[in-house]
């Protein structure tokens, strides 16, 4: 199966890597909106407790939460509930922004395959992928091949998460998928530079 | 982690974008002399007017907060595990890798194939695998050699695999009753 395999270019990288995600955008926007949410807690928790606690010089521990100079602040300035209110707007709107954000994925859409004086021609990702994704299905040891495009249009990158049987011995697998799979879909995009990543999942095998 | 995050990102962003708007009419309301919408912004402000910094349950909240605070905190400060172990690559615009409890599944099904092998279960992390094989009580030396057989068949699964940087296997015998 592999006997077409060149011998591998030995190639330096790192020897793990943190699973391939569909929304890296929003794992990145979760990670720094909830770090930031969490510093801000910490932050607010700790100062209210040296206060409560009586830690902090200039502050009565036994003055009310919401003291006469706040209310009165409140009160008589123009400009506080103005403030509050564009600063809950905007809270309002950073929260949507978020919520969409997570049904984003970094899948591509239409590819540019061809394009001259008569027309353009456009490949569907999707049927990249689901072409791709059936043809390592068949592959013998495979019993589930999921593809995706992603990346840009400009510089799609093919993913891959192949479940394996155990029949066949995962390197084989990984070589028959670079020859073959990777390579026609190489060709049907006209892209001998696109780069793919190839998860390969073992099942407990009985 | 991701799932989690992922989870809070909904709940929360649901809540402060509800919040966020309801805050906001009442802010608006407020502007227009209008009663209270939905906020119970008085008994709110009466709440807070009567209690101090140095009551039990502003201590509590306080400390609730800042424990939630560094947990999330150091949740998402802590570096994500790199479960994905990368094979020798056969071309270079191609990385394949295979997930640390795969190849604990693997290492499982080659000691499992050993005659007289019982069962076997492996944890592997990116620089360490264990697998434990349970063996029928025998002789000290037929158990030994069940033993070296096991490990030479995950050892051999191991290098099968041809990965990038191979964790270093250790191999332990349980011996049982029949």
């Amino acid at each position: 199966m592999s006997g077409t395999t060149s011998e591998p270019p030995v190639a330096r990288g790192p020897a793990a890597l943190v699973p391939a995600t569909r929304t890296r955008r929003a794992v990145r926007v979760n990670r720094v909106t909830l770090g930031v949410l969490g510093l801000l807690l910490a932050a607010a928790g700790a100062a209210a407790l040296a206060v409560g606690l009586g830690r902090v010089s200039g502050v009565d521990r036994d003055d009310p939460v919401l003291d006469g100079p706040v209310r009165d602040l409140a009160r008589d300035s123009g400009w506080v509930w103005p403030a509050l209110g564009a600063a809950t707007a905007l809270l309002a709107l950073y929260c949507l922004w978020w919520l969409l954000t997570q049904a984003r994925t970094d899948r591509v859409g239409d590819l540019r395959v061809a394009a001259d004086d008569l027309g353009t021609i456009d490949l569907v990702s999707r049927a990249l992928a689901d072409a791709v994704g059936d043809e390592v299905e068949s592959y013998p040891g495979v019993t589930r091949a999921v593809a995706r495009l992603t990346g840009s249009a400009q510089a799609p990158a093919l993913s891959l998460r192949v479940t394996l049987d155990g029949s066949v011995p995962p390197d084989d697998v990984h070589a028959r998928l670079v020859d073959e799979a990777v390579a026609h879909a190489r060709l049907a995009l006209g892209r001998e530079d696109l780069t793919a990543r190839v998860e390969l999942v073992v099942p407990q095998l009985h | 982690m991701r799932t989690v995050d992922r989870l809070l990102a909904v709940v929360l962003g649901l809540a402060g974008l509800a919040g966020g708007l309801l805050v906001t009419a009442e802010v608006v309301a407020g502007l227009l002399d209008r009663p209270p919408l939905l906020l119970p912004v008085r008994s709110a402000t009466a709440e807070l007017t009567a209690r101090s910094w140095s009551d039990t349950l502003v201590l509590v909240v306080a400390g609730a907060a800042l424990a939630v605070g560094v947990l999330l905190l150091v949740a998402e400060l802590t570096p994500r595990r790199r479960t994905e172990l990368v094979l020798q690559p056969r071309d270079a615009r191609v990385t394949c890798t295979v997930s640390t409890g795969s190849v604990g599944h693997l290492l499982e099904h080659a000691a499992s194939g050993v005659p007289g092998v019982r069962a076997a279960s492996a944890r592997v992390r990116r620089r360490r695998a264990r697998l434990d094989v349970s063996v029928p009580i025998r002789d000290r030396g037929e158990a030994g050699r069940m033993n070296e057989r096991a490990a030479a068949a995950a050892t051999g699964a191991l290098t099968g695999l041809r990965l990038r940087s191979a964790p270093r296997l250790q191999v332990r015998r349980t011996e049982q009753g029949a």
